[in-house]
């Protein structure tokens, strides 16, 4: 509401100034009679002792402008640079009182003193030409300020100094001694804006009639009591103030402000104790004294705060005063004063003692004090409130039923908490400087040096910590150092007032995060928990039954996406490790699927995503997909649910057809065995060659001729051009030869060698037979293993070899301890489709169809190294069309074959074709087998070798029994699912088991 | 931004390469191992223009057989820039936000980057982004155009987050 003012700068002004000169000096020096009465004498006594020294021509002056102009110009800049500097400084470390030190262009007599210590660091000579300006009467002073100041408006200076106009533009603004002074006048406390308007109002009025002579009225926010006019004469003053109410206090004593602290006055001085809505207080008067209240609004104007806090009600002192009012009598005094306790408060209570409460806007109004749900909500002064470091123990906010995250982000701001390292960036949050950009240069305690960002104040400014808040933008690749999300790292995507979004490196989701816990940084969090033990993307075990990857790691828990597709969060020390580096399971074509295969998912939420397999656990695969941006990229699918990449795409169902097209195994593995090549060499250093394995060795009997070993005759698991694995036979030792140390025991010799020991040791005896059986198969499997691990280095086809060895999924026909000792191994806690049985299936026919040839016993060809170049196939060649006895029965325990219903498959023999029931098997691997059809064949029973035995196909209706099933139970097929068989036990209970697990059966009475 | 600039890469090639045709063979090689990849420094390569002829002679690697050749070869290289506009191809669709794919670099634009009138979709099939009028509709395999806000670079590897929250940005047809 400032009315014009007079401009200094302008040639019309500065002919207005010169007008009201006489009137303006002389109301200066009376005006001293405050604290401008040293100033005003020592003004005056200037002028008098210089005013005869006018002889300085007006020559000397422009010389001497010309001078400052030119050369002196920067010194000069420095002293502006300096007031700028103690600006910033003051507006936090003073009251006000010695603000700034105004560098005044224009001189004043009344600023004497004060004035000299700006002087003393001016070596320009402007205030040497200030000085002569003194020294000249008030109509040279018009004639030499004109000249000084004609040059400003023109924008010539503008021109030749451009790069310091704005400050001496800024510097002109200041008040002078020709622009009216402000007088403090005492108003009533908390009425300061309401007096403003008033005179406003009144100024308004009277503007045509007698208007005011006042020029503005101010009524600054921080200042109680008072209210600054601006007037050239008190007189004015007096005359606008008078009959004011509110003046009345200040009608006979104004105060004049000194110019030089009149820039002081519209100063935003901020309250140093930081009140806010939401923080908390102390009381320290009266009942409520110590207590604890939150601040509900502050009121600045009344100097009064709006708290909630629990009330102190005596109930029993009400109860008296209500009881007193119906009986007449007196109160009965409180000798001993006890404060009453702090308790929520209750209406009921308060009814049941006699007094009313009503209900208003949502508050319940009992003797004039306002509550809501339970607290008293009330003006208190702030003179009684201790509001600097209170701190509410929890017992309090609990009382106050606040929740933590509430208290947390109240005790944001609090110093102690936001830590700054040089080299932040950080945006002002309070004061004038709001929202100045800055980096920090240096950190000194609470304090803290910024050098700004924007480009007209360019300087090191110093503010205490809590005014500064960090500072970032969308796209800032950030660190999280506390907080939740500690460790994370991520992009800001978005940054609100007290929260940022970023989007993590690591799990690639969003996360929101205060940004006193972020900080720049370049690098990516490695996602390696704090003790080092997992990183994401391991796999853990939360429980006995659930394990998970870990898609994300908090501060001490993990997040882990467990194997029935849930998010689980659990303790750091809760969990497991796991290793799935050599499981292996089978996708829906029945590739076999190992860690680093790359699948297609064809079911599900993620169908059609490719990704990497991480891990396997049973028939679930963790899988990598890298457009998939939940839970890290992590999803957890069934194997059956997933299609190896490159994989052949064998018809579904052929599990579960006996006898069923070639069997496309070995031919798959042919390419593998190519494939796998490359890498393979790296592992065992044959260089980039073209290496080929010998398949022609593996599986043969050989004897080692030369060294530690000679003689010892052992089987070749794997060789290469120069190598060979020999597996021993007398010992359980797999040793490296070299090939020309070995002598191939002859083919017939190992034919007949096989023959001894496989059908006795084997045949006789299971385990050994499928041992025997399955060696050469391990041969022939091994590049598979091999070529499915992208990775060249974890696997050399050794390793490869071996996988299968020790894959507990593999166990029906690989060499495995558990094998071999008693059936139990075949209960699995699964039932799912990659049980043994299911590879089985796969695998059997290898079994079988070297179990035909190798043994003369029941051979039908002998055995010679061509055989196991049909094993290792070309692609498309089929293996041995027709041995494919998926169905086969010659590996299972005798003991749990009985009852199982079998077709003889003997081509050539009288009986192929025909189907029975087993009546008995011995471990001889016979069976007397029961013939369906007896008028056909006219025979009852016959003896049968198991391995010319295989299972029928089963269908819907028929009585089923499980292989290798512990308890013989006899179930009923209800259906057929694809690969599955759905079976009902005696018991109504239903089961679901693959198909090539469960046989037909009929009860046979022995 | 795409920039044509100047580049080293060093070629390991097996003693029997050493034929007449070994220039021929390490051009080969050097195409299929730089192009395509990426480096935090300079960008995805995206082609190579010419191999400079002036060879040094190629270090035999001790022990080894192998030779190691340095080659440099010129090339056009995209380097995403922050604050560059760039057209992207939506590649997925979900709650938090988009992610796209421009050429072979991956950039996310989350909701938060995209104008609150355009909405997260859930219930159409696929999923999609569009404003209540219907107008905008970003969904997989849309076409957008977007400004690149921010990038993460790693030694092998450079991802962008996106923004929408511009005049002239969005679906593009």
């Amino acid at each position: 509401m400032s009315e014009s003012e007079s401009d200094v700068s302008t040639s019309d002004s500065d002919q207005d100034s010169g007008e009201e000169r006489p009137a303006k000096i002389p109301r200066v020096e009376t005006a001293g009679n405050g604290e401008q009465d040293q100033d005003g004498d020592s003004g005056s006594g200037t002028e008098d002792d210089l005013d005869d020294d006018d002889d300085v021509s007006n020559d000397e002056y422009e010389e001497q402008e010309d001078h400052k102009r030119t050369s002196k110009r920067p010194g000069h800049d420095m002293i502006l640079d300096m007031a700028e500097v103690s600006d910033g400084d003051d507006d936090y470390e003073t009251d006000g009182e010695d603000g700034i030190q105004a560098l005044l262009p224009t001189t004043d007599k009344g600023m004497g003193k004060s004035r000299a210590r700006s002087v003393e660091a001016d070596p320009s000579g402007h205030m040497k030409f200030m000085q002569q300006i003194n020294e000249l009467d008030g109509d040279k002073i018009v004639e030499a300020m004109a000249k000084r100041f004609s040059g400003y408006n023109a924008g010539s200076y503008v021109m030749q100094d451009d790069e310091h106009s704005y400050e001496i533009q800024q510097q002109r603004l200041l008040p002078g001694i020709k622009d009216p002074n402000l007088w403090m006048v005492k108003c009533r406390i908390g009425f300061e804006k309401e007096t403003a308007f008033n005179l406003m109002r009144k100024f308004v009025f009277l503007h045509d009639s007698k208007p005011l002579l006042i020029k503005s009225v101010i009524a600054p926010e921080a200042v109680k009591g008072y209210i600054y006019v601006e007037a050239y004469k008190q007189s004015h003053v007096k005359q606008a103030i008078d009959g004011n109410s509110n003046l009345n206090i200040g009608q006979h004593n104004q105060k004049m402000v000194p110019i030089q602290e009149m820039t002081d006055v519209l100063k935003v001085v901020r309250d140093p104790t930081v009140v806010k809505k939401g923080s908390w207080v102390r009381l320290k008067k009266g009942i409520y004294r110590d207590d604890i209240a939150q601040v509900v609004y502050v009121d600045n104007s009344q100097n009064t705060l709006y708290l909630k806090l629990i009330p102190r009600l005596d109930l029993k002192k009400i109860a008296a005063k209500y009881d007193s009012k119906n009986n007449n009598r007196p109160l009965p005094r409180n000798k001993q004063f006890k404060r009453p306790p702090a308790k929520l408060f209750d209406d009921e209570a308060i009814e049941e003692c006699g007094g009313t409460v009503s209900n208003e806007r949502g508050f319940q109004l009992f003797e004039g004090d306002n509550y809501q749900s339970g607290f008293l909500c009330k003006y208190f002064p702030k003179s009684a409130i201790l509001m600097d470091g209170v701190t509410p123990t929890l017992k309090e906010l609990e009382k106050f039923q606040t929740n933590p995250e509430d208290i947390d982000v109240n005790l944001n701001n609090s110093a102690r908490d936001i830590k700054l390292i040089p080299g932040d960036f950080v945006e002002v949050c309070e004061g004038e400087l709001k929202n100045l950009l800055g980096k920090v240069t240096s950190v000194d305690g609470s304090n803290v040096n910024i050098i700004s960002k924007h480009e007209e104040l360019q300087t090191v400014m110093e503010f205490p910590i809590r005014e500064l808040r960090k500072y970032f933008q969308i796209g800032d690749h950030v660190k999280v150092v506390g907080g939740q999300f500690m460790g994370e790292s991520g992009l800001v995507v978005r940054v609100e007032e007290n929260v940022a979004i970023i989007f993590s490196d690591i799990s690639r989701d969003e996360m929101k995060v205060r940004p006193r816990d972020l900080q720049l940084c370049t690098e990516t969090s490695s996602g390696i928990d704090s003790q080092g033990q997992n990183e994401v993307g391991d796999l853990v075990q939360v429980d006995p039954q659930t394990v998970g990857i870990i898609v994300r790691i908090e501060r001490d828990s993990y997040r882990v996406l467990t194997h029935y597709d849930k998010i689980q969060s659990v303790k750091q020390q809760a969990v497991q490790k796991k290793n799935s580096r050599r499981a292996v399971t089978l996708d829906k074509n029945n590739n076999s699927l190992s860690v680093k295969d790359l699948v297609r998912i064809m079911d599900g939420k993620k169908k059609g995503s490719q990704g990497e397999i991480q891990h396997i656990f049973r028939n679930f695969v963790f899988v990598k997909i890298h457009q998939y941006f939940e839970n890290a990229g992590y999803a957890v699918v069934r194997s059956k649910a997933c299609e190896l990449v490159g994989g052949q795409n064998k018809p579904a169902g052929i599990i579960g057809t006996p006898r069923a097209s070639p069997r496309p195994n070995n031919t798959l593995q042919s390419p593998r065995v190519v494939m796998s090549s490359p890498r393979g060499a790296g592992g065992y250093g044959r260089g980039g060659g073209n290496f080929a394995r010998d398949t022609k060795l593996v599986g043969q009997t050989v004897r080692i001729t030369v060294g530690a070993y000679k003689n010892h005759i052992g089987i070749v698991k794997d060789a290469t051009e120069a190598l060979a694995r020999v597996e021993l036979h007398t010992s359980p030792l797999t040793i490296n030869v070299d090939k020309t140390h070995l002598a191939i025991v002859s083919d017939q010799k190992t034919g007949s060698q096989t023959v001894a020991h496989t059908p006795n040791l084997g045949y006789q005896t299971p385990m050994h037979g499928r041992w025997g059986g399955a060696t050469p198969m391990h041969g022939s499997r091994t590049p598979m293993y091999g070529s499915m691990t992208p990775d060249p280095g974890s696997r050399t086809p050794h390793y490869g070899s071996e996988t299968p060895l020790h894959d507990p999924s593999r166990t029906p026909s690989a060499w495995d301890p558990s094998i071999a000792t008693p059936r139990h191994e075949f209960s699995y806690p699964f039932d799912t489709p990659m049980t043994p049985v299911g590879h089985l299936s796969e695998a059997s026919p290898y079994p079988s169809h070297y179990g035909a040839n190798q043994t003369p016993l029941y051979g039908t060809e002998p055995i010679s190294p061509s055989h196991f170049d049909s094993v290792t196939p070309t692609p498309g060649q089929s293996v041995t069309p027709g041995v494919t006895a998926s169905r086969d029965i010659s590996f299972l325990p005798p003991e749990t074959l009985k009852g199982l219903e079998v077709q003889i498959s003997h081509p050539g023999g009288s009986l192929n074709g025909k189907t029975g029931v087993i009546l008995h098997a011995t471990l001889m691997n016979k069976a007397t087998v029961k013939l369906h059809h007896l008028r056909e064949t006219g025979r009852d029973t016959v003896d049968l070798q198991l391995r010319d035995l295989e299972l029928t196909q089963v269908s819907e209706g028929d009585q089923i029994k499980l292989l290798r099933d512990q308890d013989n139970s006899v179930y009923k097929l209800l259906q057929i699912d694809s690969d599955d068989a759905v079976l009902r036990g005696q018991s109504g209970d239903l089961r679901m088991v693959p198909l090539d697990k469960v046989a037909k059966y009929t009860s046979v009475i022995s | 931004m795409f920039y044509k600039i100047i580049l080293d890469h060093e070629i390991l090639l097996h003693p029997k390469y050493f034929g007449p045709d070994i220039k021929e063979v390490m051009r080969k090689k050097l195409y299929s191992e730089v192009e395509g990849s990426c480096s935090g420094k300079y960008g995805f390569v995206i082609a190579v223009t010419r191999i400079f002829d002036n060879q040094e002679p190629g270090l035999l690697q001790p022990g080894r057989g192998f030779v190691v050749f340095k080659l440099k070869y010129e090339a056009v290289v995209f380097r995403p820039i922050k604050g560059e506009v760039l057209e992207a191809i939506v590649t997925q669709v979900n709650k938090v936000g988009l992610f796209t794919q421009i050429g072979p670099l991956n950039c996310f634009v989350s909701k938060h980057c995209i104008p609150t009138e355009v909405k997260f979709d859930q219930n159409t099939n696929p999923p999609c982004y569009r404003n209540d009028d219907g107008d905008t509709t970003i969904q997989e395999g849309s076409c957008i155009r977007l400004r690149i806000v921010g990038t993460r670079v790693n030694a092998m590897d450079i991802f962008a987050i996106g923004s929408l929250m511009e005049d002239y940005l969005g679906g593009i047809s």
